[in-house]
This record gives C-alpha cells, sequence and structure tokens, in this order.
C-alpha cells in the first residue's frame, strides 16, 4: 500500500507499528499525520469546484466534425468526377484516331469475295500473304509494301504495319483483281 | 507473428467500425477502446458517446491544471476532442483509452506552459488567487488557500502528478503511462511531493482545522 492510501484509509491510532515506521519520514507524529490527511481531503474537495463545462463547446465541435466531413465528401466526389472525365476523355481521343487515320479504308464497303486458295498464284507465292480465321486470305500490295519499307529498306511486317482489318481487304482485293487475268476479265466484261 | 496480429486487429476494428457507422445505435455498452474505431469511420453517435464520457473530466483536468482559467481549459478541452477525431487511427489497441487521452491532454498542459503570454497570465492570476470557499471556521478557509496556493507553486511535473494523484484519483501505474516514467519513480515522486507539502503547510499544524 502506498503512503498517501495509508493516510486516506487509516486514523493515527489504527496505524500498526509497520506502518508507522514505513511513514516516519512523512509524518513522524500525530499532527503531522493529520495535517497530510486534511491535505487530500481538501485535494480531493478541489474537484466539487470545476464549473461545469459549456455546452456551446459541443455545438462548436459538431460544426467542425460536420464541416470536416463535408470537406472529405467534397474531396471523394471531385476524385470520382475526375477520374470519369479522364476516362471519358481517353475515350473519344482513342475513338477519334481509330475512325480519321485511314478514311479511305473505312469508306469502303464494296463485298469481298471469298477467293479460292489453290488456284490464285499470286497468294501462294506472295510472303505477305495474311491468313485471317474467316479463311479469307489478303495479299499486301507492292505500294503499300514500299510504304512499310523503313530507311534501311527492310521490310516491316505486314501486321504490324498495316494493323487495320479494312485496310488490308481493300488492298488484298485490289491486287488480287490486277493480278489474276480471270478476274480481269470478268471485270472488263462487267463494265 | 505479433505484427500479424495486431494488423488483424486493426482490420476487424476497421470492418466493425465500418459497419456500425452506417446505423445510428447507442453505444452506451461499448468500451473507450471499441468506439474509437466508429469515430475514425465518421460515426457522430459513437463520438457523442466519448464526449459524454470524458469532457466533464477532462475539461475538469485542464482546469485545475491551467490555473483554474476557465476559457483556456474550454479551449484546450474543445482542441482534444478534435485531435481525438483526427488521430483515432493512431490509437495503440494495447494502451488504455484513458490513460492514452491524459497523456494528449498533459502534452497540451505543457505546451500551455511554454507559451509566453500564458505564463505571465498565470503569474498575474496567482497573486490574484481567491479560491472560493465556504469554510465557517477561519483556520480552515486559510489552510484551503494555502492548500491551493502551494499546489499552483509546484513545478509543472509535480503540479501534474499531484493533480493526476489526489484529484483525479488515478493509480500508479496510470500515472506511469500518461507522463512515460517508471511505475517505481511514480511512486518516489509521490511520496517526496507530500513531504514537500507538509514543509509548506508545516504552520496549521497546531491550528484546529479537523472536524
Amino acid at each position: 500500500m502506498q503512503a498517501e492510501e495509508i493516510i486516506h484509509q487509516k486514523e493515527w491510532y489504527q496505524l500498526s507499528e509497520n506502518e508507522r515506521k514505513f511513514l516516519t519520514e512523512l509524518a513522524a507524529n500525530e499532527q503531522e499525520y493529520n495535517l497530510l490527511k486534511k491535505m487530500l481531503q481538501v485535494s480531493a474537495e478541489e474537484t466539487s469546484e470545476v464549473p461545469l463545462l459549456s455546452e456551446k463547446r459541443k455545438l462548436s465541435l459538431d460544426a467542425i466534425a460536420n464541416k470536416n466531413k463535408f470537406k472529405s465528401n467534397r474531396l471523394v466526389w471531385y476524385a470520382a468526377a475526375s477520374i470519369a472525365l479522364i476516362a471519358f476523355s481517353t475515350l473519344l481521343v482513342y475513338n477519334y484516331n481509330s475512325t480519321t487515320r485511314y478514311p479511305a479504308s473505312v469508306a469502303s464497303r464494296a463485298p469481298v469475295e471469298d477467293l479460292p486458295k489453290t488456284e490464285n498464284k499470286v497468294i501462294e507465292e506472295n510472303n505477305d500473304t495474311i491468313q485471317t480465321t474467316t479463311g479469307l486470305s489478303y495479299i499486301v500490295s507492292d505500294s503499300k509494301r514500299r510504304l512499310k519499307s523503313n530507311s534501311s529498306g527492310k521490310t516491316i511486317n505486314a501486321q504490324t504495319a498495316l494493323p487495320f482489318s479494312n485496310e488490308r481487304k481493300y488492298i488484298a482485293v485490289n491486287t488480287t483483281i490486277n493480278a489474276d487475268p480471270r478476274l480481269l476479265l470478268l471485270v472488263t466484261e462487267v463494265y | 507473428m505479433q505484427l500479424k496480429q495486431v494488423l488483424k486487429k486493426i482490420f476487424i476494428n476497421l470492418l466493425i467500425g465500418k459497419f456500425m457507422a452506417l446505423r445510428n445505435v447507442s453505444y452506451t455498452a461499448y468500451s473507450d477502446e471499441l468506439l474509437l474505431p466508429l469515430i475514425k469511420a465518421g460515426s457522430n453517435s459513437a463520438f457523442d458517446e466519448i464526449y459524454k464520457r470524458y469532457s466533464q473530466k477532462m475539461f475538469s483536468y485542464f482546469f485545475r491544471m491551467l490555473w483554474k482559467n476557465k476559457e483556456l481549459a474550454e479551449d484546450c478541452t474543445q482542441e482534444l476532442f478534435v485531435k481525438l477525431v483526427k488521430n483515432a487511427g493512431m490509437f495503440e489497441l494495447e494502451r488504455n483509452f484513458s490513460t492514452w487521452l491524459y497523456s494528449i491532454a498533459n502534452n497540451m498542459c505543457k505546451n500551455e506552459y511554454r507559451k509566453k503570454d500564458t505564463r505571465l497570465n498565470h503569474l498575474a492570476m496567482v497573486k490574484n488567487t481567491n479560491t472560493t470557499t465556504d469554510a465557517v471556521n477561519p483556520d480552515l478557509k486559510r489552510f484551503k488557500l494555502a492548500v491551493h496556493s502551494c499546489t499552483n507553486e509546484l513545478a509543472e511535473e509535480k503540479r501534474s502528478l499531484y493533480i493526476l494523484r489526489f484529484q483525479e484519483n488515478l493509480s500508479v501505474p496510470q500515472i506511469s503511462s500518461i507522463l512515460n516514467i517508471p511505475e517505481g519513480t511514480v511512486k518516489s515522486r509521490i511520496f517526496y511531493l507530500l513531504k514537500e507539502m507538509k514543509e509548506k503547510l508545516k504552520e496549521f499544524e497546531t491550528l484546529h482545522i479537523y472536524p
């Protein structure tokens, strides 16, 4: 037990020999002991002198808390709006590029005829033939191949150079008619 | 392993906090430590409950620590609760909430002591101190004033020790945690503090101040 606890709980005459020895330095006699006891009593009573905390403080605290909440909510909304805006603008830019870069190839709506593979020598001999999943085979024209060549003269892979399927179809059909004499005759007859 | 457990606890508390914050329930049965994650999650009811439990207690502590200046004590109490809302996430789960709050309050008082203008006001206030006492016995009235004056004259550390032990009635381990000093040191300091107070009040030994 602490010295202050003994003083607080017991009267001088209730102290044991050990407790009196323990308290000798602090309270050698009854008078000193009572003085300390009274001092502790007066200190404890001071608690009742404390006024009540004003209720206005709670109201202002609530106002601060609400303000902070509004601030944090507003930040969340700003963040969400900016993410949506970025996503939308990215989509717009991407669409604009894909539609305006090769307008001629997109404009072509000519039906593509399924050509027999074995009879077409041009296709068989040409290394630049592009095989699609639909079974159609296309050839990249010479003019386009030249465009694909870089400064060192090395030919670039047809698929990487012409990534858009519409363009590849257009080029392939055009070249096939020119190269195949039977098709050329047919076209001439029609016209 | 310990870190894993702590992280798990934090995660569970956050989950509970987010879930409970959405509901408007009464938190009277909740412990202080359970209310903190709810406050962090933005629950007004949880904050109200903590405020109800500690506002007067903390105001009382500030009032006594800051020379019975009501305005200053109210400002500090308000600031303390703002800090509590902002730093609810920094609370260590192993610690006792009440001692954590007292340690923040104690640091705030130290900051106030450092402020020059507050110190000057304090000096003026100590000179004009006149405690409201209804004591009929003139000796007792004088004694009360003397005790009050002695408390005011104590050095900052002794003063907080005196208030925490004899007015807030906190235990030695709690004081040790608040002031961040070993328990043995707290015990010996209390002993010497009592001795110092007794020496200062020696003149009242023979007076009739006892009921």
